[in-house]
């Protein structure tokens, strides 16, 4: 009974402590998608010439910004003209009128409340005589040689190659030599590692060659097919030439992995006397014109008698490491040169009774300006 | 001992009885459905009874938000019952930022009390039973999109007293703003929640 009436009372609590609830569900908020403009029509003031005073520009309204950014492209960079333009057209007249030019321009929706937003662009392009090339670029780097691409430019039907190294003045390495081509390789190029080559072109049409120079593509440091390092490793008793010592040749780019070639191409010259004294790469003989690889060239002796020490040898790593082993157990004599000489690369151009020159994957040969590491002794 | 099992199953079917239709009773006030015909001439009034005039509906439903805007939406609560209500509480849940929500900023308003619920003031005299200072036109500042504690079951003050009177009815802003910082990455993104109003008489 007393049970009965304590849960009688909890119930009227319950009772009295109404309690109800409603909800709204599915509250949102959505960012909007700035849409793209029309692409800008472009006219130019006069209609026709190799002369553009201004050039007008119109476009069709993104529908959602209220603001534009009116960007121009003279020779590859972007320039903003206006940038929060607020209408829908705009005159460009530049303070010096574009001849032989081809101006891009950029039209891009932003909105008046933000800094951050911006729509998708929207490009056009007009020319003004014979057009320049703008996107010239850098497409292959290849041994010696430099790969330049670059698309058609209005108006031109020839493209002449200028090139500058290490910030000399530019020179025409191709002028009137590429008619209608849109690619240029440029052969050996005569810059030493870590220099830089720059590229530009100028557009001509068959009469009139553009003022007006385009892009200018980079190699910002040169890497020539070169002798990187020299590493003379004993691997036995010192000061000799013994079996299992080894020389260890790397190169800053893969070789064709034939060469070098020849009877004496597993050889090691040492030279004690002369000009030519020092230590020479897969060589029958004592001089760059014998040499596959080349030779560093000592200010002392190394050993009593100049002779060809035999041995084996290989590419491995791609064809960018050449290791020479001693395999023959007679032992040769050898003092340390007291420091290393000046690497000569090899000048042969064929071989018979001495090898063929190593050459790069392209046939291209170990640059003049080889500098190597030149590390270890026997 | 034989005759006591009876008497006990007695009052304890009673009780069953009793606290079923005291339940039943809350259920059908809470939803609003418990209205008792009083004679032919009408309705009698419900002891219990909220009006929300968005239930189960959104507040706010905005497109095509611009950095830099803002906008509301309008929930309208009222008492409709003949018993005052002592608390009344909101809630936010079920949020998804959806990648925009440092950007976006919420408030939450009560224009007929003219007292923001999102962020509360702060009460500058820490008094027993003090209520923040009234906000008449807007709150202090903006307030994450994603309330977390901030925004769970926050108190709604009746407009005098501690109860929602009979007939009272308090109509409550629900504010959003697209900040001008918001990123370039913003763009087509959608953020959501559900508020969720809780009533204790």
């Amino acid at each position: 009974m007393t049970i009965a009436v304590v849960l009688v009372v909890l119930a009227a609590g319950v009772a009295l402590a109404w309690t109800s609830s409603t909800t709204n569900p599915g509250n949102s908020v959505t960012a909007v998608t700035l849409s793209t403009a029309g692409t800008p029509l472009l006219g130019r003031t006069p209609a026709a010439g190799i002369t553009c005073t201004s050039v007008n520009l119109s476009w069709t309204a993104s529908p959602e910004a209220d603001r534009y950014m009116i960007e121009r492209d003279q020779s590859g960079v972007w320039t903003t003209l206006v940038a929060s333009h607020t209408t829908t057209s705009y005159t460009d007249t530049p303070g010096t009128p574009f001849t032989h030019y081809t101006i891009k321009y950029r039209i891009t929706p932003k909105l008046s409340t933000s800094m951050n937003w911006v729509g998708p662009s929207t490009t056009a392009a007009i020319t003004c005589g014979i057009g320049d090339v703008d996107d010239l670029a850098i497409s292959a780097e290849t041994c010696n040689d430099v790969t330049l691409t670059w698309t058609a430019a209005a108006g031109a039907t020839r493209y002449d190659v200028w090139r500058s190294i290490n910030g000399v003045a530019f020179t025409a390495v191709a002028a009137g030599a590429n008619l209608g081509v849109l690619t240029y390789n440029d052969v050996n190029v005569p810059a030493t590692a870590g220099q830089s080559v720059r590229y530009l072109i100028r557009t001509d049409d068959g009469m009139v060659q553009s003022t007006v120079d385009g892009n200018i593509a980079t190699v910002a440091s040169f890497n020539p097919f070169r002798l990187l390092s020299v590493s003379v490793n004993n691997t036995g008793a010192a000061n000799s030439v013994n079996a299992g010592d080894n020389v260890v040749l790397t190169f800053s780019k893969a070789s064709n992995g034939v060469a070098p070639a020849g009877t004496n191409s597993t050889n090691i010259f040492v030279q004690t006397t002369g000009g030519s004294r020092g230590l020479w790469f897969a060589s029958g003989a004592a001089s760059a014109a014998n040499a596959a690889i080349g030779g560093d060239r000592f200010a002392a002796n190394i050993t009593g008698t100049s002779q060809a020490m035999a041995g084996t040898a290989a590419w491995s790593n791609g064809n960018t490491t050449w290791t020479w082993n001693r395999v023959i157990a007679t032992a040769i004599p050898l003092s340390n040169p007291a420091g290393w000489g000046t690497f000569s690369p090899s000048t042969r151009t064929t071989g018979a009774t001495n090898p063929s020159p190593i050459k790069c994957s392209n046939g291209s040969l170990l640059t003049a300006t080889s500098a190597p590491i030149e590390t270890g002794w026997f | 001992m034989t005759e006591q099992r009876p008497r006990i199953m007695y009052w304890m079917s009673v009780l069953l009885g009793a606290i079923t239709t005291i339940f039943a009773t809350n259920a059908m006030a809470a939803n609003g459905v418990f209205e008792r015909m009083s004679g032919a001439s009408g309705r009698k009034p419900v002891p219990n009874k909220i009006s929300n005039n968005r239930s189960g509906k959104a507040v706010l439903v905005v497109k095509n938000a611009v950095p830099g805007t803002n906008g509301r939406g309008r929930v309208v609560l009222a008492n409709v019952g003949s018993n005052p209500i002592r608390t009344v509480r909101i809630s936010q849940d079920q949020v998804r930022s959806g990648g925009i929500g440092p950007a976006l900023q919420l408030q939450v308003y009560d224009t007929t009390a003219k007292r923001c619920l999102y962020p509360r003031p702060k009460i500058t005299k820490q008094k027993r039973g003090a209520k923040p200072r009234p906000e008449l036109t807007t709150c202090a500042k903006w307030m994450p999109f994603n309330g977390g504690r901030a925004l769970k079951s926050v108190h709604v003050p009746a407009l005098k007293g501690t109860s929602w009177k009979r007939k009272e009815k308090h109509a409550i802003d629900v504010r959003w703003r697209l900040d001008s910082a918001s990123t370039n990455t913003d763009q087509g993104k959608s953020a959501s929640f559900r508020l969720v109003w809780r009533f204790i008489a």
